[in-house]
């Protein structure tokens, strides 16, 4: 009689096998490295679905009037509790550990809440900001001083765009340049791109070729992908949470924020300071500053507000999406 | 903080979906299974020095998890119905192999979405409260072997989506 393998793996991972079960699984499983591969994929999903199971779990108990509503959308977000811990713990264990072994409480509870963020970022689906430039010097003195034949071109300018990411890998940064011409840019998680109004389409296999005229792609912070940058302040950032402001009556509407700092350590790269305003009981990140930000030979001032959660389109993070067919399409 | 225990946690961050679920497959309790994750955390910040920065990490990360899972089941006085070593040992070479699964999975909330409510209620009872079939069944007046069959067609049905999406995606 044959076995249902797929019946047999999901019976093991439920601790439903008999003795002379699980002994005719190991054989299966000695006998070809397809067998093992079969159940290394079941047992992945299985143990992922524990921690997205468990974030979902904890996101339904938050009550009702904590739910928020961010401008222009109708997506809400629920909220996150601790009930997150089995998700975020393990991720962060070691730092924490290297803390709690450091005697620093508040360090600790800093990366916790850090951690918290960093979990409700990456539940939260399509997300789009807006990006303001409050002290900018692109094209700094020294590359002033150089004679227009050496100059690189302007880079399109950062004040005002809009960018709208889904995950850690896909995004789209959507430019208006000094004639009102409107440059895209993006990357679909394999491929990366760019849309200028006019001229070609230029499409990469490197999903990093567009976005290194972003600000923090050196150095694991790009803008572009929010979840590296936010892991990145872990390991090369002192974390402080300034603690909550008292509300008042004309407030009690608003989802109270917390504000997270995080100062550059010595040794690395990056902004000097970076300060994350986050809603207290559901984390969602509201808006980031990234004060003194290393851009090419300058330095400047960016802050991303969020601004909509309405879902994307399933194919926005392709080129295609955003020019019509007709389009001259170059692949480097 | 030093530069070693820096680079030991972001490397640790990278491969921990791996380790986790190299872990879980052996270990099958999650309490137990999260035990055994913190030991492994600890002693790869502990043998970091020992670490050939020319070898794959993730490779190195899977070999301290074997020693840290054979440590985890002679410490159980009752005999665990489990893997011999050999078994656990090819498994470990196999994780080490998965990492295109894993990228399929970053569309596991969007085929958990499209589920019905009586199989999100499996799941909830199976992976938030650790619930094996036969307490589930007790729940829901079922029979182990029930939902033992029903938790492999949802697995199986999620299996399936999470591929579909991702070949939408290409």
């Amino acid at each position: 009689m044959s076995v249902d393998r797929n019946q047999q793996i999901s019976h093991y991972l439920d601790d439903e096998l008999t003795a002379a079960e699980l002994s005719d699984l190991q054989e299966w499983l000695l006998a070809d490295a397809s067998h093992r591969e079969e159940f290394a994929t079941i047992a992945l999903l299985h143990n992922q679905l524990h921690g997205h199971l468990s974030a979902r779990v904890a996101m339904d108990t938050v009550e009702p009037e904590n739910l928020v509503q961010v401008e222009k959308s109708n997506a809400t977000v629920r909220g996150f509790s601790l009930r997150l811990a089995p998700v975020i713990a393990i991720a962060g264990a070691l730092l924490l550990m290297f803390l709690f072994w450091r005697g620093d409480n508040a360090a600790v509870a800093a990366h916790a809440e850090l951690e918290k963020v960093i979990a409700a970022n990456q539940l939260t689906d399509d997300r789009t900001y807006l990006l303001q430039v409050e002290t900018n010097e692109i094209g700094g003195a020294r590359q002033r001083r150089k004679p227009n034949d050496e100059q690189r071109p302007p880079k399109p300018p950062l004040n005002g765009a809009r960018l709208c990411v889904r995950g850690n890998h896909k995004f789209v940064l959507q430019r208006s340049l000094e004639n009102g011409d409107t440059f895209l840019t993006g990357c679909d998680g394999v491929s990366s791109w760019s849309v200028p109004q006019k001229g070609a389409v230029r499409v990469s296999s490197d999903p990093q070729e567009f976005n290194r005229d972003v600000p923090g792609h050196e150095y694991s912070m790009s803008l572009c992908q929010l979840d590296d940058a936010l892991k990145q302040l872990s390991i090369a950032y002192e974390i402080f949470v300034v603690p909550s402001e008292e509300t008042d009556a004309a407030s009690d509407e608003l989802e109270a924020t917390r504000l997270l700092v995080a100062t550059k350590r010595k040794g690395f790269r990056g902004p000097r300071r970076v300060e994350i305003t986050y809603q207290q009981k559901s984390r969602l990140l509201e808006q980031i500053r990234f004060i003194d930000m290393p851009y090419g030979e300058d330095r400047m001032t960016v802050r991303m507000s969020l601004i909509d959660l309405t879902p994307l389109p399933n194919n926005f993070f392709q080129h295609d999406a955003h020019h019509t067919p007709d389009r001259k399409v170059v692949r480097e | 903080m030093d530069d070693r225990v820096l680079m030991a946690t972001k490397q640790w961050t990278l491969v921990q979906p791996v380790v986790s679920a190299f872990v879980g497959a052996i270990v099958r309790d999650f309490a137990a299974r999260d035990d055994v994750l913190q030991e492994v955390a600890v002693a790869i910040l502990e043998s970091y020095d020992t670490y050939d920065p020319a070898r794959p990490f993730q490779a190195w990360a899977l070999g301290i998890a074997r020693n840290q899972i054979r440590n985890y089941l002679r410490r159980q006085k009752r005999d665990l119905l489990t893997f011999d070593e050999k078994v656990i040992a090819s498994l470990a070479d196999t994780f080490d192999g998965i990492g295109a699964e894993l990228r399929t999975l970053d569309h596991l909330h969007v085929c958990v979405g499209k589920l019905d409510a009586r199989a999100l209620e499996l799941l909830e009872l199976r992976y938030t409260q650790d619930l094996k079939p036969a307490a589930i069944a007790a729940r829901l007046q079922s029979t182990a072997n029930n939902i033992a069959k029903a938790l492999q067609r949802i697995r199986d049905s999620l299996r399936d989506c999470v591929r579909k999406q991702a070949v939408a995606e290409t």
